[in-house]
């Protein structure tokens, strides 16, 4: 008996290992001899881009049969040319893949229109995360984050483009904060000069941009640190941004304003909206219907470059200070979008129609 | 006859081009009234402008026409607004759009060495060496630049 | 300062990097001859290179190519009136007419001399003032810069020559095409239809190329012959270029000092410096006769601020991780490949690779110009071949350079469209360059007036800054008004004598 049972696993044993080798085998030949063509849908520089090339550059020599991997930037009305390309124009065998950033997530996920991206027909390969912090102007005198809502005068909030803020949005409303959307700026550096100079009095930065620029400010008493975003872990609940550890969160400042945790609509928003934005600041997909063998290749390539000690060194200054997800952590991402209720996406989608005008399908 | 054609084709093309702006600058009120606040004032404003400028020059037109403008109705010397000219012109810009048409349909090293090789033979009668010779040299050059700049190129249509 | 001075220029004499910055000065050359192609793309190209680079190796090779761009992309500018990227639009104006009275070289040794100079000077002003930098770049708000791009549509009358009216049509035609596309402040698309493409709005480069490049290609051809005649010979060749931007060296100054000012301020766009430069120079000259028809100045004032600009964009670029350009968002992109915080600190912590940039821009315009003086002799010649050999050439190249623009059919599809709208402008007397400043700040003079509304309501109106860069566009327009007059009154005087004399001749041959 005791025999039979261990032959039986070893039987099975045999089998897994041999499939598995096959799968490799399979998985090396896949991209034997072929090109992967990364499109980035943006134009060259920024955050998102360097992290597509960082990926291009390292990913390639760690998937079975090493094929070679060119980033691309398909650029065009703000990114909807290059994503609609990847969605429709391509074939879906794994030689294309494409770096997103967390705002395009989120405009496909809520149906901007014109975009033809559908994330539920996508895989998430490797991504990178980004905490966002929101600072005051002292000039509207208020001494701590606590007396927010006693803030005087106009509180402008610079617009770049309403989606592209969306986690910082959903922030202030949750307080129910009255401020003054100004729209028409560049970028986030455009908005921070202008916050610097006195013309914005509420500014939402990335984490490593705030300590790296605002934190001077804040050092001259000329603005406050208000909350961070904070991140949203696997089990919905909020936590700290690992990179400022120790400033309260846009839901714990919530709670100590108003004794309790938020809740609502709202709430929910801001549950589906921060981790699909933050945690996918940078994040490579691949077509759901591509190849197993081209998926199993991919999935072992970036366990390779993650790895690898000279990717780690390459990527230390682009990640700015966070992990890169992959594997299963990256069954995150999907999660975070499955829990969202429709009302939550209809509620997002009213809010920004009706403040901003933008327009979905 | 021959001089009204003239007149037509040249001094007097500046009154349906700008007819022309006038038209596409009223559609463009039209279209923008249709827009959110935010979307609207920018459109509004420069399309009234124009058009008042538009009204101006026409006006101006009329009221000097006759009149020999100096130097007023082109950039052109006198030598070059003949209908032959015009013509001309005609036929290099429809050589244009046959490499823009050949360039989507055979890809673009393929086109540019056709193009070259057919423009010098076909249009100047060049000899066969010279034509050859910058056909092959002109997609050298692309290949190379394609090489170097990872340039890419269109997929060809009919391939 | 002056040992980290040093110190970098010793960091920068070692031999890879120095190889860096030669191979940066080489790419931007090549692209920056080719039309269509411009400093973002030579450097998207060689950023996978980048990781795992020393930091100062690839500071040098990425400014190497954003310093030589502006010199090299003359070339096309001033040979076949063709703009070799945005930057040097405005050369054109008076460098093409060079070009076809015999005297390309001449106006190459200018634009090439004038470039150095710029260069030397935009990379000069980065060091003596970046220290002071931030509080001048924090002093433009939006009220400011809405009057400055106000200020650079008062250019539009001395771009016109004696047709006013026709230029002000122009530029607000170039306005309302200006407007096709995402409006700045609302989520809207406007004449864009479902026509995706549309959504960014119409590309400058494409613009650019179709309205001056394509109808010169074509009415060369249909006039016959060569851009220049042989018969005149190659002028004086470029040494007397260089004499004359030696001769004018208040003006190489003045305008290098502009093209520091207006680059440095984030959000205006580099690709109006040149226009803006022209004007000026034609707005405060005292005899503007020859402007547009081959004027020595015309050449060097928008060359010496298309390169001493650089200095000015990497100003904000380095305090304030704000891009000064398109090409500076790829140095931000370098910088953070090599964990360079940009900001105010970069004075204090990485002083070193601060020099280094400042080392790497002046030697990279030595280089760059050096190499394309060496150039343009045997490039100038160019001019004498006839043209059905040079024309299929370009436009091949220019059509392949609008290809890369986003690789959509109708990037090439609009290239055609605007070059027949400039054939037919060029016909019936509608100046081109007031379509394309329009086109340019149609979107920045909608954004900013917004802005300045929704932040300050009216209030902004009577903002000191607001009023000063008002007051210089006014004193602009008026001044050069007045200058024309005077002028036109003295040269119909000289004209009355010289017929007067003719007469008495005639008179006397008889």
């Amino acid at each position: 008996m005791m025999k039979t049972r261990s032959l039986t696993a070893l039987a099975a044993g045999l089998a897994f290992a041999s499939a598995s080798l096959l799968g490799t085998a399979q998985a090396a030949d896949y991209y034997d001899g072929k090109n992967i063509r990364m499109i980035i849908p943006f134009s060259p520089g920024g955050g998102t881009d360097t992290f597509g090339r960082l990926i291009s550059q390292y990913l390639g020599q760690h998937i079975p049969g090493e094929p070679t991997i060119v980033a691309e930037n398909v650029t065009g009305a703000g990114g909807l040319l290059g994503s609609n390309e990847f969605a429709q124009r391509v074939d879906r065998d794994g030689t294309t893949l494409m770096t997103a950033s967390g705002h395009l997530n989120l405009r496909a996920f809520l149906g901007l229109k014109g975009l033809r991206l559908d994330l539920d027909e996508l895989e998430p390969v490797v991504a990178s995360p980004m905490g966002h912090v929101t600072a005051i102007s002292t000039q509207v005198g208020i001494e701590d984050p606590s007396e927010i809502l006693e803030a005087r005068g106009r509180l402008t909030k610079g617009i770049t483009d309403p989606v592209g803020l969306l986690e910082s949005l959903v922030a202030l409303e949750m307080f129910d904060l009255d401020y003054r959307a100004v729209p028409g700026y560049g970028g986030r550096g455009d908005t921070r000069i202008a916050f610097e100079r006195g013309e914005l009095m509420i500014n939402t930065q990335s984490t490593p941009a705030y300590l790296n620029s605002v934190q001077p400010l804040v050092d001259e008493g000329r603005v406050m640190p208000l909350y961070a975003i904070g991140f949203i872990d696997a089990n919905g609940e909020p936590v700290r941004d690992p990179a400022v550890p120790d400033m309260i969160t846009a839901p714990e400042l919530y709670e100590q304003i108003h004794g309790e945790m938020p809740s609502g609509t709202i709430w929910e928003a801001f549950k589906v909206t921060v981790p699909l934005v933050q945690n996918t600041r940078g994040t490579v997909w691949a077509h759901d219907g591509i190849p197993e063998e081209a998926m199993a290749a991919l999935r072992v390539g970036v366990e390779g470059m993650v790895n690898d000690p000279e990717f780690q060194a390459a990527a230390a200054n682009i990640l700015e200070g966070y992990d890169i997800m992959w594997g299963d952590d990256l069954g995150q991402i999907k999660a975070s979008m499955a829990a969202a209720s429709p009302e939550v996406l209809d509620f997002l989608r009213d809010m920004l129609n009706e403040r901003f005008g933008t327009e979905f399908d | 006859m021959k001089a009204r054609l003239i007149a037509a084709l040249t001094h007097h093309l500046q009154t349906p081009f700008v007819l022309a702006v006038l038209a596409c600058l009223v559609a463009m009120l039209w279209i923008s009234q249709g827009f959110s606040l935010g979307a609207r004032l920018f459109p509004t404003a420069v399309a009234s402008l124009g058009i008042l400028l538009a009204v101006l020059e026409l006006g101006r037109q009329v009221i000097r026409r006759g009149a020999k403008e100096e130097s007023d109705f082109s950039d052109l010397s006198e030598g070059e607004e003949t209908p032959a000219f015009y013509a001309r012109g005609l036929l290099f810009f429809a050589w244009m759009a046959s490499f823009i048409g050949l360039f989507f349909l055979i890809g673009a090293l393929p086109a540019a060495g056709l193009y070259v090789l057919g423009f010098l033979r076909l249009q100047y009668r060049s000899p066969w060496l010279p034509s050859l010779a910058l056909s092959v040299g002109l997609v050298a050059l692309l290949w190379g630049l394609g090489v170097a700049l990872q340039l890419r190129w269109p997929n060809p249509l009919l391939f | 300062m002056l040992d980290a001075l040093i110190n970098a220029l010793w960091i920068l004499l070692d031999p890879f990097r120095l190889m860096m910055l030669f191979a940066g000065v080489a790419i931007g050359i090549a692209v920056g001859i080719l039309p269509g192609l411009g400093g973002l793309m030579g450097m998207a190209l060689v950023l996978p290179f980048l990781f795992g680079m020393d930091a100062y190796a690839g500071v040098a090779l990425l400014i190497g190519i954003a310093a030589a761009v502006p010199s090299a992309d003359t070339f096309p500018s001033v040979l076949m009136g063709i703009p070799g990227s945005s930057g040097s639009q405005a050369t054109i104006m008076d460098g093409y007419p060079m070009a076809q009275r015999g005297e390309a070289a001449r106006a190459l040794g200018a634009a090439f001399t004038a470039s150095l100079i710029g260069g030397l000077i935009g990379a000069l002003a980065l060091s003596a003032v970046v220290p002071f930098a931030r509080p001048l770049i924090l002093a433009f708000g939006s009220p400011e810069l809405f009057m400055l791009t106000l200020l650079g549509l008062s250019m539009i009358g001395v771009l016109s020559g004696n047709r006013p009216l026709k230029g002000m049509l122009a530029a607000v035609a170039g306005l309302a095409l200006g407007t096709i596309g995402g409006a700045p402040v609302a989520a809207e698309y406007r004449f864009a239809g479902d026509f995706l493409y549309l959504y960014d709005g119409l590309s400058l480069v494409i613009v650019a190329l179709g309205l001056f490049a394509l109808p010169e290609i074509i009415d060369l051809l249909a006039r016959g012959g060569a851009i220049a005649e042989r018969s005149k010979g190659l002028g004086h060749g470029w040494v007397q270029g260089a004499k004359d931007t030696l001769n004018h060296k208040w003006l190489v100054i003045r305008h290098s000092i502009i093209g520091v000012a207006i680059g440095a301020i984030p959000g205006m766009g580099s690709s109006i410096i040149d226009w803006v430069n022209y004007g000026i120079a034609a707005q405060t000259s005292k005899d503007r006769s020859q402007f547009g028809k081959g004027d020595v100045r015309g050449v060097i004032a928008p060359e010496s601020a298309n390169n001493a600009k650089e200095g000015g964009v990497l100003m904000p670029t380095l305090l304030f991780g704000v891009p000064g350009s398109s090409a500076m968002a790829m140095l931000l992109a370098a910088l953070m490949i090599f964990g360079v915080q940009p900001g105010p600190q970069m004075l204090t912590r990485d002083l070193d690779l601060v020099f280094v940039i400042i080392w790497s821009l002046a030697l990279a315009n030595v280089f760059g110009t050096l190499i394309c003086l060496l150039l343009s002799k045997p490039i100038s010649r160019l001019t004498f071949i006839p043209f059905q050999y040079i024309a299929p050439v370009i436009i091949v190249i220019v059509v392949v350079g609008a290809w890369q623009e986003t690789r959509h059919w109708a990037d090439l599809a609009f290239l055609f469209g605007f070059g027949v709208l400039g054939w037919i402008m060029k016909r019936s007397g509608m100046p081109r360059p007031p379509l394309l400043i329009g086109f340019i700040l149609s979107g920045l003079a909608e954004r900013y007036l917004w802005m300045s509304y929704n932040l300050y309501d009216w209030e902004w109106l009577s903002r000191p800054g607001v009023l000063t860069i008002g007051g210089l566009a006014v004193f602009l327009v008026v001044g050069s008004v007045m200058l024309k007059r005077s002028t036109e009154r003295s040269t119909d005087a000289l004209k009355h004598a010289d017929e007067a004399e003719k007469k008495n001749r005639q008179e006397e041959s008889r």
